[in-house]
C-alpha cells in the first residue's frame, strides 16, 4: 500500500512538473499598461495594420525585460545590446554617417566660434509615437533629464552630458546648448543614441525621473514602436503611425530569443527566422556557407566598425623593448589571418584606427610582414636562442609572456592559436590563454597580462572615446591607457585635444598622436571588423547598412 | 520509519548550509569583482570610482563571513536577493525559469525509466547475443556523445532533413520531445550498462536457484525477484540524475533556446551575477537532497532491512 502511493505521489509530481512547463499563452502581455498610454495606437488600428504588411522576425541572443530606457547605465538597465535596436525606435538631434555629421531631428545647427553653445534648428511636424509633439521645450526636457538619468555615470557613455551648462529654448523649434568647455567631440556625441535620442516627454515623471512606462513602451520618432511580448520569448513591434520619415517595406518584425549561435542558423534555415544580423550572432563559417546558399542572401558593410588588434603591456618585460613590439607586427602575416580565419570578411589592419574614421587619415608607413626583419630587431636587442631549444632569451630571460583573450567564439580561439604559432617562428614562447569576458577584464586591469586580445569601442566611439580613455589618470582602460604611456605628457595631450576648437589644430593633434601609436607599437592592429547580415533571400530582397552599421535598421530592409 | 526520516532532514540541513557556504567561498575565490563585472556589462567605459560605490551599494565590500550571515538572515526570511543582471528578485526569476528546466528533466526521466528497463532485461536475457552486443555498441556511443552535439544532430534531422520539429520550440509539448531525448539519451546508456550488470550479478544469486528449484516461471523470477533485488542502487541513481539532469541542463537548454534554470544559471556566471549563483545552487541542492531523501525512503519501501541495518524502527 505505501509503496503504491509513494509510486502514485511520485507520478503526479511528475505529471505536474511538465503541465507546469508547458503551460501556453498566446495573449500579448502588457496590454493593460499600454491602454493607459495616451494617444497610444488602438488595438483595432494594430490588427488593421497587421493583415496588410510585411512582417519579418529576426532573432537575438537576449530578451527586452530592461525595457526600452535609451540611457543605458547600471542604474537604469542591465541590458547594453539595445543599444543596437534604438535606431528603430528613436532618433538623435544629428546622424553620424561615414565621418560626417548630418541633419536628423535637427534640420541644421551653428557651433560659436569658441565652441561653447551648440544651437540646433529643429524639424517642424515632429511625433513621437504616444502622440505628444517634438520641440524646443522637449529637447531641453531631454537635455536636462539625460545628466540626471546617468547618475555616477554621466559623461561615460557621452563625454558630453557632463558639459552641459544650460539649455536655452529660443523659439518652439530652436534651442540653445551651453557647454562649460569645449569639446571636439560634442556633435559625435550628439549623434549617440545612447544616451542622446530623444524621448516623448510622457517618459518622464514630475519629480525628473523616468517614467515605468518605458519599460513596455518605445516612446520616441522612429519608424517603429513596441507592440507585445508572447511567453514564448517573441517580442513584436509594429511601424509607429506618427512617424514623418518615409514609408518602410516592414511594418511589424518580431524579435524571437535564441541564445545559441547554432541554433540561430539552424532556425534560418527551416524559415523559423527571416534574417541573422550582427557579426557577433553568426560564425564566419556559418555566414560562408549560407554565402554559398542562394536561398539565402547576404551583406557585409562597407564601413568596418571596429578593429581587432592585440595590446602590449609596455611596464613589463620582455614587451617593454620597442623592438620586441616591433618584431611581433612585422612576424603576424595578417594577410594570411584574413584569408583563412577571417575568409576576408575582415579586411587586414595597417593601422589602429581604420582611416575612414574623423581625423584619422593620417599617412603611416605599414609594418610588412617580414620575419627576417622580425628576427634582425629581435637580435638587436640582444634576444637569441643560445641553448638551441628554439627560444630567445636575454640575460637568462627567456621571450615569452602570456597573451589574454577573450574566448568563446572559433575565431577569437583561432587567432590567439595562429598568432602563437607566428610569434614562436621568430623564437618567442606565447602561451595562449582564454578567459571569459569579465576574468578578461579584471586581469587586464589589474596588469596582470603581457599581450591581451581585444577590439576597439567601434563607432561612433572610435575615435573620441577610444582617445579620451587612453589618458592614464582615468584608469578606465588599462590597455588603451598603454598608447602614450611613453610620453612624459601624455596625458596632457589627450587633455588638449578634448578643448580644441579649430579643425586644423584638432588634425595636427591626431596626426602626433597617431604616429606616436604607431611609431611606438603599443598595439598590433590585426583587421578591420564589418558588420554581417544573412536573410532569406525568398522574403527579403537587400537591406543597407546604416552610417553606425551595428544599428539594426528594420526600416532600411527591401522586401520582396 | 518517521526518526528515520527525520534524521535524514537534519543531515540534509547541514548538507544545505554546507553547499551554500563552499558556494559563497568559490564565488568570492574569483579574480573578478562582481561590482566591476556588473558596471562593465552596461557600460563602456566605468571609472574605478563608479565600481567602487557599486560595489559599496551592493555589500560586496563587507567580509566573505558577513556577506555569507547577511545572505543567511535574508534565505530564512524568504528574500534571496535581487537580480544583478535582471535587477528582479532572484527569487522570482528562478520561479519563472524553474518549470521550463522542470518539464525537460521530468520527461527526460520518464524516456530514461522507459528506455532502461526493457533494454537492460532484454540484454541480460540474450546476455552475449547480438542484440547484446548491438545494445553495448549503442550504450557506449550514447554515454561518449556530448549533449551540445546530440542537440545539435537531433535538430539537423528532425527539424531540418525531415522537419517534424521547430528549432525554437519552447512553450508546447511537442517542442519537449526532442531537449528531454537529447538530456535522457546520455543518462539512459549508463542506467541500462548499470541495470544489465546488477541483473546478471543477481542471476546467480541463491534466491534465484531457490526460485528456479520451486518452479517459478522465468518471467516471474526476473520480474518478482531479480529486478526487485536489482531496483535499489538503481532507485538512487535515477534520482540522483534527476539532480544531475537540472544542474546539467544549461547546455541542452542552451541549443534548443529553452529559457530554463541551467542557462540562468550560466548567464549568471559569466555575468558574475551572486544572488543568482547563490540563490540557484541553493535551489537545485535542495532539489538534490530531497531527491536523495526520497530514493532513500522509497529503497526503504521496496526493502524494509535496509531500515533494520541502519537502525531506522
Amino acid at each position: 500500500m505505501e509503496k503504491k502511493l509513494i509510486a502514485m505521489i511520485f507520478a503526479v509530481l511528475i505529471m505536474l512538473s511538465l503541465l507546469a512547463g508547458c503551460s501556453r499563452s498566446t495573449e500579448p502581455v502588457n496590454n493593460e499598461e499600454k491602454e493607459n498610454i495616451p494617444n497610444q495606437n488602438s488595438v483595432g488600428e494594430t490588427e488593421e495594420i497587421a493583415t496588410k504588411t510585411s512582417e519579418i522576425t529576426l532573432c537575438e541572443s537576449w530578451g527586452f525585460e530592461n525595457g526600452f530606457a535609451t540611457v543605458i547605465t547600471p542604474e537604469t538597465s542591465t541590458n547594453f545590446g539595445l543599444n543596437f535596436y534604438l535606431a528603430n525606435f528613436y532618433e538623435t538631434l544629428v546622424n553620424y554617417e561615414d565621418g560626417e555629421i548630418l541633419p536628423s531631428l535637427a534640420k541644421s545647427w551653428e557651433v560659436s566660434e569658441d565652441g561653447l553653445i551648440y544651437t540646433f534648428y529643429l524639424k517642424e511636424g515632429v511625433k513621437f509615437s504616444d502622440g505628444a509633439d517634438f520641440n524646443a521645450e522637449v529637447v531641453k526636457k531631454n537635455l536636462e533629464m539625460i545628466p540626471r538619468l546617468s547618475g555616477a555615470y554621466n559623461g561615460s557613455v557621452a563625454l558630453i552630458t557632463a558639459l552641459f551648462k544650460e539649455i536655452n529654448v529660443i523659439d518652439e523649434y530652436t534651442v540653445e546648448v551651453h557647454m562649460s568647455s569645449p569639446y571636439y567631440g560634442a556633435l559625435h556625441d550628439f549623434a549617440k543614441l545612447n544616451p542622446m535620442a530623444m524621448v516623448s516627454p510622457n517618459a518622464f515623471n514630475e519629480d525628473n525621473t523616468l517614467s515605468d512606462k518605458i519599460f513596455t513602451n518605445t516612446m520616441g520618432t522612429g519608424p517603429y514602436m513596441y507592440d507585445s511580448q508572447s511567453d514564448e520569448k517573441i517580442y513584436t513591434f509594429i511601424s509607429n503611425p506618427n512617424y514623418h520619415g518615409g514609408k518602410s517595406d516592414i511594418i511589424k518584425f518580431n524579435v524571437k530569443v535564441i541564445p545559441d549561435q547554432e541554433a540561430k542558423a539552424l532556425a534560418l534555415r527551416k524559415g523559423e527566422i527571416d534574417m541573422i544580423f550582427g557579426f557577433a550572432q553568426i560564425s564566419y563559417d556559418g555566414f560562408k556557407v549560407f554565402s554559398d546558399d542562394n536561398n539565402f542572401g547576404t551583406n557585409i558593410s562597407d564601413t568596418p566598425i571596429r578593429t581587432r588588434f592585440f595590446g602590449f603591456n609596455l611596464s613589463k618585460e620582455p614587451f617593454n623593448d620597442k623592438n620586441v613590439r616591433l618584431a611581433v607586427n612585422h612576424a603576424i602575416d595578417k594577410e594570411n589571418i584574413s584569408k583563412n580565419i577571417f575568409y576576408d570578411i575582415e579586411k587586414k589592419a595597417d593601422t589602429f584606427f581604420n582611416s575612414e574614421l574623423p581625423y584619422c587619415d593620417v599617412e603611416l608607413k605599414p609594418y610588412e610582414y617580414n620575419v627576417d626583419k622580425a628576427i634582425q630587431l629581435l637580435e638587436q636587442s640582444g634576444y637569441v636562442d643560445t641553448d638551441g631549444d628554439g627560444i630567445r632569451e636575454k640575460d637568462g630571460n627567456k621571450l615569452e609572456g602570456e597573451l589574454l583573450y577573450i574566448s568563446g567564439s572559433s575565431v577569437t580561439d583561432d587567432l590567439a592559436l595562429t598568432v602563437k604559432s607566428f610569434l614562436n617562428k621568430i623564437g618567442m614562447d606565447i602561451k595562449v590563454t582564454g578567459l571569459d569576458m569579465m576574468a578578461w577584464y579584471a586581469k587586464t586591469q589589474a596588469d596582470e597580462f603581457a599581450i591581451a586580445g581585444r577590439e576597439t569601442y567601434g563607432i561612433p566611439s572610435d575615435p573620441f572615446t577610444s582617445i579620451s580613455n587612453m589618458n592614464t589618470q582615468t584608469k578606465v582602460d588599462n590597455i588603451l591607457a598603454q598608447a602614450l604611456i611613453h610620453l612624459e605628457d601624455g596625458d596632457e595631450i589627450i587633455n588638449k585635444l578634448n578643448t580644441l576648437v579649430k579643425e586644423n589644430e584638432i588634425q595636427e593633434e591626431y596626426d602626433f598622436i597617431l604616429n606616436e601609436i604607431h611609431s611606438n607599437s603599443p598595439f598590433v592592429p590585426i583587421s578591420h571588423i564589418k558588420e554581417l547580415i544573412v536573410y532569406n533571400s525568398k522574403k527579403i530582397d537587400a537591406y543597407e547598412f546604416d552610417g553606425q552599421p551595428s544599428n539594426i535598421r528594420i526600416d532600411f530592409l527591401k522586401v520582396k | 520509519m518517521t526518526r528515520y526520516i527525520r534524521n535524514k532532514f537534519i543531515g540534509l540541513i547541514i548538507v544545505l548550509i554546507g553547499v551554500t557556504i563552499l558556494s559563497f567561498i568559490f564565488s568570492n575565490i574569483s579574480s573578478v569583482d562582481p561590482a566591476e563585472a556588473f558596471a562593465r556589462r552596461t557600460i563602456l567605459n566605468p571609472t574605478t570610482e563608479q565600481v567602487e560605490n557599486l560595489r559599496e551599494e551592493m555589500g560586496f565590500n563587507l567580509p566573505v563571513h558577513i556577506q555569507y550571515l547577511n545572505w543567511l538572515r535574508n534565505c530564512i526570511k524568504g528574500d534571496l536577493g535581487i537580480s544583478l543582471l535582471t535587477k528582479n528578485p532572484v527569487i522570482y526569476d528562478i520561479s519563472k525559469k524553474l518549470p521550463a528546466t522542470l518539464s525537460i528533466v521530468s520527461l527526460a526521466f520518464l524516456w530514461i525509466i522507459a528506455i532502461t528497463l526493457p533494454v537492460s532485461i532484454l540484454s541480460a536475457l540474450s546476455k552475449d547475443n547480438f542484440f547484446d552486443h548491438i545494445m553495448r555498441m549503442i550504450t557506449i556511443i550514447g554515454i561518449s556523445i556530448p549533449n551540445f552535439w546530440l542537440g545539435f544532430l537531433m535538430l539537423v534531422v528532425f527539424a531540418i532533413a525531415i522537419p517534424i520539429f521547430d528549432v525554437v520550440a519552447y512553450g508546447d509539448f511537442k517542442g519537449l520531445i526532442l531537449p528531454s531525448l537529447t538530456l535522457a539519451i546520455p543518462i539512459a546508456s549508463s542506467s541500462i550498462r548499470l541495470l544489465r550488470a546488477t541483473i546478471l550479478s543477481n542471476m546467480n544469486k541463491d534466491f534465484v536457484i531457490y526460485a528456479r528449484a520451486r518452479g517459478i516461471s522465468r518471467n516471474n523470477i526476473i520480474c518478482k525477484h531479480i529486478l526487485k533485488n536489482s531496483m535499489p542502487p538503481m532507485v538512487t541513481v535515477f534520482c540522483q540524475n534527476i539532480g544531475y539532469m537540472i544542474a546539467g541542463s544549461a547546455i541542452v537548454e542552451n541549443v534548443f533556446s529553452w529559457p530554463g534554470i541551467g542557462r540562468h544559471l550560466v548567464d549568471a556566471i559569466i555575468a558574475r551575477d551572486l544572488p543568482t549563483i547563490n540563490a540557484c545552487v541553493l535551489v537545485i541542492a535542495i532539489i538534490f537532497v530531497l531527491l536523495n531523501l526520497f530514493a532513500d525512503v522509497l529503497n526503504c519501501a521496496i526493502n524494509p532491512k535496509i531500515l533494520q541495518e541502519t537502525g531506522g524502527f
